[in-house]
């Protein structure tokens, strides 16, 4: 299967796209010598419970479970 | 013998599977793809996606793979009403060869966090599985076929889940997809050969093949478990009885290889899965055809009737659930008393890989 010049373009532009955006090494902060004033401490709220939709779908363990083996 | 099975890929919607995919579609050598239409319902396509599908929907070469229908469901409720418009929506968009679901059931209050697991062989489980299948089947107006399941919880569901497929897609005139990684999880975990569990599936009905890899689980018991996580290369094992299987399958049209998107990071993993997709090309290639009878499709007509349910399978099916998500102890989940499943026989290792798995995918 011959794959057309524009979808094959497409997919090459995500390919570029997804190889150049994975998460690069972290550059170490240079040190400060201005001490920061202290934050003032975040006043503590009632915690927000997520709840997922009924049916919705929730893909953020990654992976397929249809096999029943995932 | 049938002619030659078409070579293809599980499509997944992640932008990382697509540098892994490149070779392959550069080399004109995807021959079909699948696609898993229900893992977007209520999601946006990304635009590259959907003209890669429209493109092998285009040239009859799409075929359709449900998640999330669940077959064995013993209630009949909005939720699969609303799967089957959905589903028809899909057909209307794209051309499909074929429609194929799991087998197992999938039951929790958010449909989309279950994991199917499985049914033991029983007069009134078969009749819903025939009924839901049925409504599929009316629905999608196209062949539709059932996977074989890699989550048994003992040697008897091992041993009859051929035997029930078999009894299952009669019922339409289906055919069967044959995951030979989800056997081979069996014949790992069980200590069966590989090719004795093949034996039991009738093979004429299979119209396509799964090859996947997986990885090991520790477990307290002693033994490890074999796990489908479609991570990792095809296992040599599988590669080796290929050739026969596919000698085998009189009917075989299909050979679709399976893996996660999000599992191809390294230059690494993208040759061993390139050198995986090129191992079972060769296979193809060098298998022997020669051209036969084609099987056509007889499809069945269904008078109207109300959906099958049974309560005290749901209720069942709804604390089995409820029973391995909360991690009681094996001892104390093989003392529960069931009409339906039999907890006293099932492994110790499997109790608790269907814990860990019910945990991972069913956050409650």
């Amino acid at each position: 299967m011959k794959v057309p010049a524009l979808v094959m373009a497409s997919l090459l532009a995500v390919s570029v796209s997804a190889q150049t955006t994975k998460p690069v090494k972290k550059v170490k902060k240079p040190v400060s010598k201005i001490k920061k004033a202290e934050s003032p401490k975040p006043i503590k709220t009632a915690e927000t419970k997520f709840v997922p939709k009924k049916d919705s779908v929730f893909r953020g363990g990654g992976g397929c479970p249809a096999c029943g083996m995932g | 013998m049938m002619k030659k099975p078409l070579l293809g890929l599980s499509m997944m919607p992640e932008a990382e599977f697509v540098p892994a995919i490149l070779p392959m579609l550069q080399n004109n050598s995807v021959e079909v793809l699948e696609w898993s239409f229900d893992t977007l319902y209520d999601t946006d396509e990304p635009e590259w996606l959907g003209g890669l599908l429209d493109f092998y929907s285009e040239n009859s070469r799409l075929l359709g793979h449900g998640v999330y229908y669940s077959l064995f469901d013993a209630r009949w409720t909005d939720r699969q009403e609303i799967w089957l418009e959905k589903l028809k929506k899909e057909l209307d968009r794209r051309n499909y060869n074929h429609l194929t679901e799991h087998f197992g059931f999938m039951n929790t209050e958010n449909f989309h966090q279950g994991v199917p697991l499985p049914v033991p062989l029983d007069p009134t489980i078969l009749k819903i599985g025939k009924d839901r299948l049925r409504r599929l089947q009316d629905a999608a107006e196209i062949p539709v076929g059932v996977e074989n399941l890699a989550f048994s919880f003992s040697i008897d569901d091992v041993k009859e889940q051929g035997e029930f497929l078999n009894e299952l897609v009669e019922e339409i005139d289906g055919f069967l997809i044959l995951d030979l990684h989800n056997i081979y999880c069996q014949a790992c975990n069980f200590e069966v050969d590989i090719r004795e569990i093949v034996n039991v599936y009738p093979l004429e009905k299979v119209k396509e093949i799964h090859l996947s890899g997986g990885s090991w689980q520790e477990s307290s018991y002693g033994k490890n478990v074999r796990r489908d996580t479609h991570d990792d290369r095809i296992p040599q094992d599988i590669l080796n009885i290929l050739p026969g299987v596919i000698a085998q399958c009189q009917n075989l049209n299909y050979v679709i290889i399976e893996r996660l998107g999000h599992t191809l990071n390294t230059e690494a993993e993208k040759q061993i899965f390139l050198d995986d997709f090129n191992k079972v090309q060769r296979i193809i290639e060098n298998s022997d055809y020669s051209v036969g009878e084609k099987k056509s499709w007889n499809r069945r007509k269904f008078d109207y009737s109300e959906p099958f349910e049974d309560l005290l399978l749901y209720n069942e099916q709804t604390r089995l659930t409820k029973l391995l998500f909360d991690g009681n102890g094996v001892e104390s989940v093989r003392n529960e008393k069931f009409h339906y499943f039999k907890p006293e026989i099932w492994d110790a290792e499997m109790i608790l890989t269907a814990q860990q798995i019910i945990k991972k995918w069913n956050p409650y």
